[in-house]
């Protein structure tokens, strides 16, 4: 898609992003709500990922964003504008559907014209801005091909140039690349990223993928039961994960489970260890403490001072190439993860004993549910 | 393979046996004898030149043509209508409504035609053309709403959301994304209800008058006064421009579902 970006990032043709803001956002389906008081900001031009698993409220927040499901109760303000009362047609978003949604009846070219049409551009001005979008999509000599006739990663670029042709300030995209395969996911990937950038349009992105969230997104709202868990940037949420269940949602780890007293909140007991905590947390109770895996060193001997560490045996190892895998028991049976890469190679075997370390200011303590 | 011959063989059979009696009015029509004698022993066109030289049976199939046309259109377009309503509406008595409407396909014709004949003369309709649209639009409501129905709930509604998000509203959605999308369903409500209209006989006997009948009222008529070849011709006339009708229907149908 790069090649034609510089139209779009050309002044005349930019327009910048809208801010996007939820308040107390709703969605009640008979007793079960989808959406449980969603309060969010977005500012202009970002990259926002709605995280979470299927049925947990994200792709309903984005079809009341949208204007196809109304709210129950609570607003969406678009750079300050209620839109609550707005059919869809008249908020001026474009929206990537899971199955794209490409009209069948409608060549390549028709598809990417439609919304150019229903806004009554002329029809020089809309041949432009056409081609220009085809363009971007590289899907030249396409034009007059039929949806059928093309590949899933094809319809995909046709709803993407169709969301884009008119340049809405706000973009919403519902899972685009769940359909495709690994390869062509990533690459696309790079291209949405790109196009980002030169646009400055707002993007609202849903995935219940993480990798997709980490690698595409500015900030990412983590969804849980139809509520929004945490909002953060990828390393806030990879690095200091305020529950268990974005710990565990988002990238591997290992868990060490305990009780934080009250009159010893440096500490979390967890059997016959005490565990230093990173400062500053506020946990109390029972808590975990989360540890990812390039994070933890392995050592035949006792941690230096300044560092935490338990006893562990090591069960499997999987090399990686760049780095190697290991899966080590914990002192109370459970398991743990480790990443070495060449710096930190330990030279611990399969069978061996040592010490898993790592500094404590390095692990996310969180309450364990 | 070799186990589908015999099941090939026996489709055949089948429908062999369905057209055949429709078949043998084909040669009949070119008889040059006076009776309906088949096989014919001559044989002749004459029967054709007295259908078209008879001012009454082409009057009576032009008619027949006009009140199919438009009760094609009709019953397509309210048919649409009803069946949007019923596939996407949530109303009361939903349920019920679809009945109604499909009533007239399973209420005995005769029963039907007593009813329309009754409460036409009370509205002056028997005998109009007028009347002849009402009833066989009524009749042929159902050819549309089935076929029409069961496109309508196969549509994808994604389709109409991402027409709005495009700045289509409801009825340029509708329009510009549904109707093209459903569009051969509505091709074979249309057929159907025209030849509903255009071989319908009973109620239109109860209807008809003197000064206004349609061409399946003719041959039915003119078979108990006279036995005539010339109704053979009308059928093979029939029988022809309804194939053909069907026929362009199933290419449309298929053509369209190899491009999509």
């Amino acid at each position: 898609m790069s090649a034609d970006l510089e139209h779009f990032g050309s002044a005349d043709l930019k327009r910048s992003g809208a801010a996007i803001e939820l308040r107390g956002l709703t969605k009640t389906y008979g007793s079960s709500q989808a959406v449980r008081g969603v309060d969010l900001t977005i500012e202009p031009g970002e990259f926002m990922t709605f995280l979470g698993p299927s049925g947990s409220g994200k792709t309903t927040t984005l079809n009341m964003i949208a204007g196809f499901v109304p709210p129950t109760s609570g607003d969406i303000l678009v750079d300050d504008e209620p839109l609550n009362a707005v059919p869809p047609h008249r908020r001026e978003m474009g929206m990537v559907f899971q199955g794209y949604a490409l009209f069948p009846h409608l060549s390549v070219w028709d598809n990417i014209e439609f919304p150019l049409r229903q806004r009554k551009i002329p029809k020089a001005e809309r041949r432009e801005l056409v081609r220009t979008a085809v363009r971007t999509v590289q899907l030249e000599g396409f034009e007059r091909r039929r949806p059928a006739q093309l590949s899933g990663g094809q319809q995909q670029r046709v709803a993407f140039a169709r969301a884009i042709v008119y340049r809405p300030p706000v973009l919403l995209m519902d899972e685009p690349l769940g359909a495709l395969d690994k390869k062509l996911r990533e690459a696309l990937q790079e291209e949405i990223r790109e196009i980002h950038r030169k646009v400055g349009t707002t993007f609202l992105y849903v995935t219940h993928d993480q990798e997709e969230a980490l690698t595409l997104s500015d900030r990412i709202a983590v969804y849980d039961d139809g509520r929004i868990v945490q909002v953060g940037t990828a390393k806030e949420l990879y690095e200091r994960p305020q529950s268990l269940f974005v710990a565990q949602f988002l990238g591997e780890s290992t868990l060490l489970r305990g009780v934080v007293h009250p009159d010893d909140r440096g500490r979390l007991h967890a059997g016959a260890y005490g565990i230093p905590l990173p400062g500053g947390h506020t946990v109390r109770g029972d808590a975990v403490v989360v540890i990812r895996p390039e994070r933890l060193r392995l050592s035949a001997e006792q941690p230096a001072p300044g560092r935490a560490g338990v006893p562990v045996t090591v069960r499997d190892e999987t090399y990686l190439g760049h780095s190697r895998k290991l899966t080590v028991e914990l002192p109370g049976g459970s398991t743990g993860l480790v990443r070495e890469g060449p710096g930190t190679a330990s030279g611990l075997r399969v069978g061996d004993t040592g010490f898993a370390t790592w500094d404590p200011a390095m692990a996310a303590v969180v309450p364990d549910k | 393979m070799s186990r589908r011959i015999p099941l090939k063989i026996f489709g055949a059979l089948v429908a062999l046996w369905l057209v055949a009696p429709t078949l043998v009015v084909i040669p009949l029509s070119f008889t040059g004898q006076r009776s309906l004698a088949f096989p014919p022993e001559r044989w002749s066109l004459r029967w054709y030149e007295t259908f078209f030289s008879d001012s009454r049976w082409v009057a009576d199939l032009l008619n027949s043509l006009q009140i199919g046309a438009l009760v094609g259109v009709l019953a397509t377009v309210a048919g649409t209508a009803a069946s949007y309503a019923l596939t996407r509406g949530r109303f009361r008595g939903r349920g019920a409504v679809g009945a109604l409407l499909i009533a007239p396909m399973l209420v005995p014709t005769v029963v039907f035609g007593v009813g329309v004949y009754a409460l036409f003369l009370q509205l002056r309709l028997v005998g109009t053309f007028t009347g002849f649209l009402i009833a066989h639009t009524v009749l042929a409501l159902p050819f549309v709403i089935i076929p029409v129905s069961s496109v309508l709930s196969r549509f994808d509604t994604t389709l109409e959301r991402a027409a709005a998000i495009c700045g289509a509203s409801r009825g340029r959605a509708f329009f510009s994304v549904t109707l093209p999308v459903i569009a051969p369903g509505l091709l074979s409500g249309f057929m159907f209800a025209f030849v509903t209209s255009f071989d319908e006989v009973v109620v239109s006997m109860f209807i008809s008058s003197p000064y206004l009948e349609t061409l399946p009222v003719r041959m039915y008529s003119s078979i108990q006064r006279d036995v005539d070849p010339t109704i053979a011709a009308a059928a093979t006339l029939i029988i022809c421009f309804t194939s053909a009708l069907i026929a362009i229907a199933l290419l449309a149908q298929s053509r369209r579902r190899r491009v999509s």
